[in-house]
């Protein structure tokens, strides 16, 4: 459905543009959409639907807990809304009317936090969203989405205008790295996308670990020799179980890469999914250890906690010397 | 509501109030006044003071610590960018960086607004 986007625009549109176009667009077609932000209308960019909808965008002021209550009577009487605010405010601030408000009455709201991670940088710790992941995947009802990109966001937003039910999608601040020139790809809800095939490692990415994670494993291709397997796991909640069973039993190496503390993630989604699954893997979380990150642009802080390419080159070289008992019979351990 | 209840009287709190927020003027936006009385309905006693001025402000703490038996609340009307001619009272510049030419110039106006504010206190000294 809708347009394409395409490249040419990738360059000139930060994500959270790509996110007010294509709202804008969904809402063209489908007068029972409704935007509410809470203080945010320009930050996030649901502004722009506000400017092309005025009689259906309520900016609420700064109260983003009666942001989530008034959403939610919206939601219960036939609109759909999307709600924004940065993400750290959607997951922490009104952690308790997402529960019991969207989740727990399993409502159609779809909330778009923006400055996820640790995107908006130089605002410091009380701007990043570092455990917001770790928040909504413990909410019952919700989905959990992380796009890579501007396009994939694109991707995102309508699939979560198209299925019913609650979802959290959480994208960055500025500029993301391309890795979708287009969204004309397949995006489906819950399922990985192999960016580079490979047989050696695995990296599982969400966010902007993604394009770090590609431009790591064509670098390794070339110095080491080493097949890298990149998924792109854009939807946190529900985690492609397959996709990670499948990369332990051909690969038995896993690095997760998520802008976010790695308690409470993508890399605890995926660990859960290996300790059930019963079968030895190396594995190492890279994102934050479980500490605050410095103020600094979001580049620099990337490299910082090593969660850019660099850093992930340096972690597939370190799992690569795990040395561990390679089990041929594995059928018989769970 | 727990201050009053309490009667925490060493507690002096403050509002900037510059009448801004990111998305425009708070009135526009989503509107706070009276601001004044909704303090008062929980239990605070209010002093509104010009914000800029450290006369009144101290004038007002002075008041504050001397009173018994509820928290205060000194409502500090304020111009957001105050100083600043190309920003003052534009609630667009909640955020954002200045070039080399609006740098000189928020300067320049910077300048000459302490120049006028000392020699306003001189006066009244």
């Amino acid at each position: 459905m809708g347009l394409t986007f395409t490249a040419v625009e990738s360059t000139a549109l930060s994500t959270a543009e790509y996110y007010g176009k294509a709202l804008c667009e969904l809402g063209e077609e489908h007068p029972e959409i409704v935007a509410l932000t809470a203080d945010l209308g320009k930050s996030t960019k649901i502004g722009m639907f506000g400017e092309q909808f005025p009689d259906r965008f309520i900016n609420v002021g700064i109260a983003e807990q009666n942001m989530f209550g008034v959403a939610a009577g919206m939601a219960k009487a036939g609109l759909v809304p999307f709600l924004s605010t940065f993400s750290t405010f959607a997951s922490l601030r009104s952690a308790d009317q997402l529960h019991s408000d969207i989740c727990y009455q399993n409502i159609n709201c779809k909330i778009i936090a923006t400055h996820s991670g640790t995107s908006f940088g130089q605002a410091g710790s009380t701007h990043h969203a570092i455990c917001d992941m770790a928040v909504t995947r413990a909410l019952p009802n919700l989905t959990v989405i992380c796009p890579a990109d501007g396009m994939e966001t694109v991707n995102a937003v309508r699939a979560a205008y198209e299925n019913p039910g609650p979802y959290y999608i959480r994208i960055n601040r500025g500029f993301d790295r391309v890795v979708y020139p287009s969204s004309d790809y397949e995006f489906e809800v819950g399922k990985a996308i192999t960016l580079n095939e490979g047989t050696d490692i695995t990296v599982i990415a969400c966010g902007s670990g993604v394009f770090q994670a590609l431009t790591a494993a064509k670098f390794l291709e070339n110095s080491d020799g080493l097949k890298v397997r990149v998924l792109n796991m854009h939807t946190i909640k529900p985690i492609d179980r397959e996709a990670v069973e499948k990369a332990i039993s051909e690969t038995r190496r896993i690095i997760t890469v998520e802008d976010h503390n790695v308690n409470g993630g993508l890399g605890d989604a995926v660990a859960s999914v290996m300790a059930e699954l019963g079968k030895g893997c190396a594995f190492k979380k890279l994102g934050l250890q479980d500490e605050f990150a410095p103020i600094g642009l979001h580049e620099d802080i990337m490299s910082i906690i090593g969660i850019d390419s660099n850093g992930i080159i340096e972690a597939v070289r370190e799992v690569m010397k795990k040395d561990f008992e390679e089990d041929d019979d594995w059928e018989d351990e769970v | 509501m727990a201050a009053a209840h309490y009667k925490v009287d060493n507690l002096i709190s403050f509002v900037d109030r510059n009448e801004c927020m990111i998305d425009g003027k708070t009135e526009d936006v989503m509107a706070l006044e009276p601001l004044a009385d909704k303090w008062r309905a929980f239990g605070f006693i209010v002093k509104e003071v010009d914000g800029h001025n450290f006369k009144e402000l101290c004038d007002a703490i002075d008041f504050a610590l001397e009173n018994k038996g509820a928290p205060v609340m000194i409502i500090a009307n304020t111009v957001k960018g105050a100083g600043v001619d190309i920003f003052e009272g534009d609630y667009r510049w909640h955020y954002g960086a200045m070039d080399e030419d609006m740098y000189e110039k928020a300067k320049a106006s910077l300048e000459k607004y302490y120049a006028n504010r000392k020699a306003r206190v001189e006066k009244e000294a």
